[in-house]
């Protein structure tokens, strides 16, 4: 490697400048494919997330929990709109990080995935696939990414009362007044 | 008295605790009994057993650090704290440990720490774990998770015992995690809290201390903002008051912030740092779970959540056989979920009442530190080391072993990329899996050492005594200044640390 590092500098540069360009095209394709995409409306009123940012997590938490035979989606139990309430009080990096990562997760598509289409346009198989390249990439980046947008998720769902009923979870011994 | 700080305040005292966990209601306690005029600042909010409604989404918001989320920088680590009056014993499991006699040695040997015999601190083990009541877990109390560890175990010739713990009158509820509800811990928040209140000692809840003041060598005081209570669960959040100035003009502080919050405080104040070893040092403990699938319910959140460990694995046994030890533990279904593996959260959650769980805690070599952002909040940086990565696949498979003697149908690790572990061939599996930092969830519930204690001003932050090499009349009583991770759960060694500092500091 020392040799190659010493021998050919300048077709190392090379590579790597080229790399980087053909990364910038990649992101640009993806970002202007549709021209600006419009996102719908949320359904809550948010605190910490724009539209976009939302209808992200959404496509994202429902990917993770879906909905089962007696389970609710994420979506359906309201999980995006809690994790907005939440980021909106957590320090201020912590909402600014994942928002990051919701947009990386979005445009992200065509590097990580060579889809020309953004996250919230693909399948829910699509966005499975998608998501456990994630999990197991070999960027730690990414990895970081998945965990802490399933950690969000996961809690978020099944703290939630209305998720118990599904996993057999009786529930606190104090009844909510 | 609780004081509620409506304008700008200016006071003096004779000593300033600054929090209220494990150290700081200690030395509160044996102060404020000992007549002086104590001042006590907490971050968090004063809450007790009628405050907990035993809901996860309400009480990791209301009692702990960052609303829960408190992690390293790469999030690979989450770190659970508390923050409220009463500290982390607040949401611990009760487990009640001494400091272990090869870790004691370690600080006399390596650190100079030459008071720190067994003898020189049983008086000091004594009063906290009187004052605790603490006692020994009896086995009509191990909840069914539990029985799960001491059946594979006992088959696989692994000895296991149940811990000593400082509850009385369990109603083996198991939401110890989210307070008690029945104010049945007796601990901070039950005992040496109201002991302090009862000397005089004025509390401040929702205090932030934003700089410890510092002439000529001495400490003076400390300057704090005072916020409005955060809102209880369900209530629409009233428009927030502008944090009111705190000023309390003391010769003496204590800090026992916290293994995380306690060098922030002093980064903050740019005191006590001049050899640069604030911050540095710090050891996570870190937690890897296994769980295993069992035919037969187990319904783990059902009793005392953590009442069973292992003695086969401690450090004395080397890097490759030992230095961790393995605990049941179980949890309520959010953080467990966060835990889980693979994509299949259904499918796994689903499984939830067959579910049983253990973890490994790990003796870590591993050092990271505590460091500030730009708005002075506090940064985890945190690397685990091949050492500890070895000794946390050595844990998994020990606890694969054991789930699959106690009859398990299978087990898995916490890795992303779910593993299947139905017979002992397939514990190979894991010299295969990833282990690195975002591959499998890690918790962190012990962090230490971020200030360490030390004979030599040039390597550590505070003397014998826990006060400060360089600033006279600031001492620190909390985990931040252990010198190296004792192995086992902390809470009893920061009661008797600070019960020593406090009682040396009086006279």
């Amino acid at each position: 490697m020392s040799s190659f590092v010493d021998e050919r500098p300048t077709s190392r540069r090379r590579f790597f400048r080229t790399l980087l360009v053909v990364i910038a095209l990649l992101v640009l394709i993806n970002l202007f494919r549709l021209g600006f995409v419009s996102y719908p409306e949320a359904d809550v009123k948010l605190e910490c997330f724009t539209d976009k940012e939302y209808a992200v997590l959404k496509a994202a938490a429902d990917t993770l929990l879906p909905g089962a035979a007696d389970a609710p989606s994420a979506s359906a139990l309201g999980v995006p709109g809690s994790i907005d309430k939440f980021l909106a009080t957590a320090p201020p990096e912590l909402g600014a990080r994942f928002k990051q990562l919701l947009m990386m997760l979005e445009h992200g598509t065509t590097i990580f995935g060579l889809k020309f289409r953004r996250f919230t346009e693909l399948s829910q198989g699509e966005r499975l696939a998608y998501l456990e390249k994630w999990m197991n990439s070999d960027l730690s980046i990414q990895r970081q990414g998945f965990m802490g947008l399933k950690k969000l998720v996961a809690t978020f769902y099944y703290v939630n009362p209305r998720s118990w009923q599904a996993i057999g979870y009786p529930g606190p011994w104090v009844k909510q007044a | 008295m609780i004081v509620e700080v409506t304008r700008n305040l200016e006071e003096s005292a004779d000593a300033v605790v600054i929090g209220t966990g494990a150290g700081g209601s200690v030395v509160a306690a044996l102060l404020a009994e000992a007549n002086m005029k104590v001042a006590v600042l907490e971050a968090g909010g004063y809450y007790t057993g009628k405050d907990f409604n035993q809901r996860e989404g309400d009480m990791l918001a209301m009692l702990y650090e960052e609303r829960g989320a408190r992690a390293t920088v790469d999030s690979s680590i989450a770190v659970l704290q508390a923050r409220c009056v009463g500290g982390t014993p607040v949401i611990n499991d009760c487990i009640c440990f001494r400091t272990p006699p090869e870790v004691l040695k370690d600080w006399r040997d390596n650190h100079g720490l030459d008071a720190f015999t067994e003898a020189e601190l049983l008086g000091h083990f004594e009063a906290v774990e009187r004052d605790q009541k603490v006692q020994k877990l009896p086995q009509s109390m191990v909840n069914k998770n539990d029985t799960i560890l001491q059946r594979g175990a006992k088959v696989k010739g692994i000895r296991t015992d149940t811990f000593m713990h400082n509850r009385e009158g369990c109603l083996q509820s198991g939401f110890c995690k989210l307070g008690c509800t029945f104010d049945r811990k007796v601990n901070s928040l039950t005992v040496y809290v109201p002991r302090a209140l009862q000397a005089g000692a004025r509390l401040f809840p929702f205090a932030t201390v934003e700089r410890i003041l510092v002439e000529n060598g001495r400490v003076r005081g400390i300057e704090a903002a005072v916020r409005d209570a955060d809102p209880r669960p369900g209530e629409i959040p009233p428009p927030q008051n502008p944090p009111r100035r705190l000023l309390i003009r003391a010769p003496r502080v204590f800090l026992c912030a916290g293994t995380i919050n306690t060098p922030q405080i002093l980064l903050n104040s740019r005191v006590a740092n001049s050899n640069g070893r604030v911050g540095q040092g710090l050891a996570l403990h870190p937690l890897a779970a296994c769980m295993g699938v069992f035919e037969e319910e187990i319904k783990g959140y059902a009793g005392i959540p953590q009442c069973v460990y292992t003695h086969d694995f401690t450090p004395e046994k080397g890097d490759t056989e030992g230095g961790f030890i393995i605990e049941g533990i179980f949890s309520r279904p959010g953080l467990l979920a966060s835990a889980t593996p693979g994509l299949g959260l259904h499918e796994v959650m689903a499984l939830y009442n067959h579910i049983s769980a253990f973890y490994a805690q790990v003796r870590d070599s591993s050092r990271g530190s505590v460091s500030v952002n730009r708005a002075g909040r506090p940064l985890i940086e945190y690397t685990i080391n091949q050492r500890d990565w070895a000794k946390i696949r050595h844990a998994h498979k020990v606890m694969a072993s054991i789930f699959l003697a106690a009859g398990a149908k299978w087990v898995s690790t916490t890795h992303s990329e779910q593993v299947y572990i139905r017979t002992e061939k397939d514990i190979e599996k894991l010299d295969r899996m990833p282990y690195r930092p975002n591959s499998l969830s890690l918790f962190s519930a012990h962090p230490q050492g971020s200030c360490p204690m030390g004979a030599d001003p040039r390597t550590s932050v505070v003397d014998a005594s826990g006060q400060s090499h360089e600033v006279k009349g600031l001492y620190l009583a909390d985990a931040s200044i252990f010198p190296s991770p004792t192995g086992v759960n902390p809470m009893i060694t920061v009661n008797t640390l600070a019960h020593r500092i406090a009682t040396l500091a009086i006279k």
